[in-house]
């Protein structure tokens, strides 16, 4: 009974740590105004206005009104939620860890009594938060907009689902960048997971515009179900019962990464030598 | 306490050649070399002691500082503090440590401290009533209560490094390393600093390791003193001892046009070195010594320029490297 107990205040003080460096992060994001609306625009406004101005053209130079499944309208919205999606699953971009190791950050994370791990993670929400926000934003003012009609139900079951993704997401990316521990750059191998998602995540276009063997092929990989099934739910193009199977995928990946991430930070640990001070 | 017996560290650190040729070459096959920065060492600290932690650059003392903080783990040896091998990391070690890095802020940058020292209530627990007495104390004390609403990184940096302290202090800390606390500071807010630190100890009794580049900082506030070298303790024992040894020594500097000649005899005669470069002259001379010597030159020769300045810790390594080697 005093086990659970302590497991269950150890567990409160865990959250109560994340939920403060998601806080810390909230406040740097609306620190700067200005920087605020410029990534608020930059970041998102302007590549959606720019695949709406290039598919716009491509449905009129083929003049037809659907392509692979997706009306203009459809494809518009595919592009908001997954531009978003994406952006608030790989919030704080690359070398977020990396340079914590690289410059001796990470001194000042091993001297406190918390989770590095926890800690951080709290801060990685913190930076998607902005991106959830944009993306609730953007589905109004499509709707109030454009009229497509994304429904409660289905925007809160892929909303839980981006969620877990981020955590996958997260536990993949850091046990990258603890390989700082034995190399000095990790830059190159952050690229390419970054690319690696964007592409198999269907963040360029629907994978539904993809070869069938390589769509049959992506089904094995993590990629799609980390923000392309959650958003196809959202936009109404799958069934939100798929949420389950989804969600069961996701869980198994995120042990899997989990597992790899304490392994990775366990040996890396013994090779760092808290450069900086 | 803090005890530490045979600890060495060892780090294998990549050789990089300079070149093309040898860069490319080295991504075929890369050498190593074993570097030993800590060597056999033992020391023990009792509660409320401080010990400054002296060596020229390289010597080992911040190495042994992340040991004894868990940042890295040690090679071989033993290590205890408050009972704790420092590399398990447990939280309950960790909540009685406080480290203050004088070159790498701790707070959040971009936000004011007091949004830090609130994360740092959550992260070490701090019971409410506690953290505002411990907050409005500390702030009072090193006259930042003004700052505290203020960003970071527009304070100036005396205000960051006294910001720092209240940060590693909050929780009150049973074990503190401080790392070149006043490094690049100015006179009012070095002495500031070290006024604190002294109240402070006096009344909370700490385990305090100080590593420091500056004599005053040493000289003020650590009774007792460790001087390291290559990795090696070299001499573990009061500072008194030292400073009498080598220590009391201060650099005497001066201009002069004429009579340059019979300066080296009036040195000579009283054993002491000259070091001239054009009519700048500079002679090491024990604090005692220096009065007297200091009427006899003005006395005799016409010079300018007159400085006197204590010698610099390296100085101190060295002169009391020479010493043990003359005795």
């Amino acid at each position: 009974m005093i086990l659970l107990l302590n497991h269950i205040l150890a567990m409160k003080k865990q959250i109560n740590i994340f939920l403060h460096s998601l806080g810390i992060e909230l406040r740097k994001t609306f620190m700067y105004k200005i920087e605020f609306w410029v990534s608020f625009f930059a970041t998102t406004c302007i590549p959606v206005l720019v695949s709406y101005l290039m598919w716009k053209s491509i449905y009129a130079h083929n003049n037809v009104s659907e392509m692979n499944g997706y009306t203009l309208s459809e494809l518009v919205l595919y592009y908001f939620c997954i531009h978003l999606s994406w952006k608030a699953i790989f919030s704080k971009g690359s070398g977020y860890i990396a340079r914590d190791i690289y410059y001796g950050g990470l001194n000042k994370y091993i001297v406190y009594p918390v989770s590095y791990l926890n800690f951080k993670f709290g801060e990685y929400i913190g930076k998607s938060v902005f991106y959830f926000l944009n993306l609730i934003l953007f589905i109004i003012a499509h709707y109030m907009f454009l009229g497509n009609e994304v429904t409660f139900f289905n925007f809160l079951s892929s909303f839980l689902l981006i969620l877990l993704s981020t955590l996958t997401f997260y536990l993949v990316s850091s046990s990258i960048e603890y390989l700082s521990f034995w190399v000095d750059n990790i830059w190159s191998l952050a690229v390419m997971l970054r690319s690696m998602v964007a592409f198999g995540g269907g963040v360029l276009v629907p994978l539904s515009f993809y070869p069938e063997s390589l769509q049959n092929f992506l089904h094995f990989t993590p990629f799609p179900y980390l923000f392309y099934y959650p958003v196809q739910i959202m936009i109404g193009k799958k069934s939100p019962y798929s949420v389950l199977t989804i969600a069961s995928i996701l869980s198994l990946w995120i042990i899997l990464s989990y597992l790899l991430n304490r392994f990775v930070w366990k040996k890396g640990s013994y090779k760092y030598s808290g450069v900086g001070i | 306490m803090i005890k530490i017996s045979n600890l060495s560290k060892t780090f294998q650190v990549p050789k990089k050649e300079p070149g093309l040729k040898n860069a490319i070459k080295a991504l075929l096959k890369r050498e190593y070399i074993t570097k030993n920065a800590l060597n056999n060492l033992s020391l023990e600290l009792k509660e409320g002691e401080i010990l400054g932690l002296v060596g020229a650059n390289g010597a080992g003392k911040t190495t042994l500082v992340k040991i004894l903080s868990g940042i890295i783990s040690k090679t071989s040896g033993d290590v205890s503090v408050l009972g704790f091998d420092p590399w398990e990391r447990k939280n309950a070690y960790r909540r009685q440590l406080s480290l203050i890095m004088g070159q790498k802020a701790q707070l959040w940058w971009d936000l004011p401290a007091h949004d830090s020292y609130l994360l740092l209530k959550e992260i070490y627990q701090i019971p409410t009533k506690k953290f505002n007495d411990n907050l409005k104390l500390l702030t009072e004390k090193l006259f930042v209560t003004n700052q505290l609403n203020i960003p970071v990184r527009k304070l100036s940096l005396g205000e960051r490094m006294k910001m720092e302290l209240v940060a590693a202090l909050l929780h009150d800390p049973k074990v503190i390393f401080l790392d070149e606390p006043t490094i690049g500071l100015d006179l009012l807010s070095q002495k500031a600093i070290r006024s604190f630190l002294r109240v402070y100890m006096k009344e909370k009794n700490p385990i305090m390791i100080l590593t420091s580049h500056y004599m005053q900082d040493i000289e003020e506030l650590c009774p007792r003193l460790a001087l390291m070298k290559a990795g090696e303790m070299i001499y573990d024992g009061p500072l008194n001892e030292i400073m009498n040894k080598s220590g009391a020594l201060r650099t005497l500097s001066f201009d002069i046009d004429h009579q340059r000649s019979g300066l080296d005899d009036f040195f000579q005669k009283r054993e002491l070195k000259m070091n001239c470069s054009e009519n700048k002259v500079s002679v090491q001379i024990h604090k005692d010594q220096l009065s007297q010597t200091l009427k006899s030159l003005l006395n005799t020769f016409e010079i300018s320029n007159l400085s006197t300045t204590r010698i610099d810790i390296d100085s101190v390594i060295e002169s009391y490297l020479s010493y043990e080697k003359a005795n």
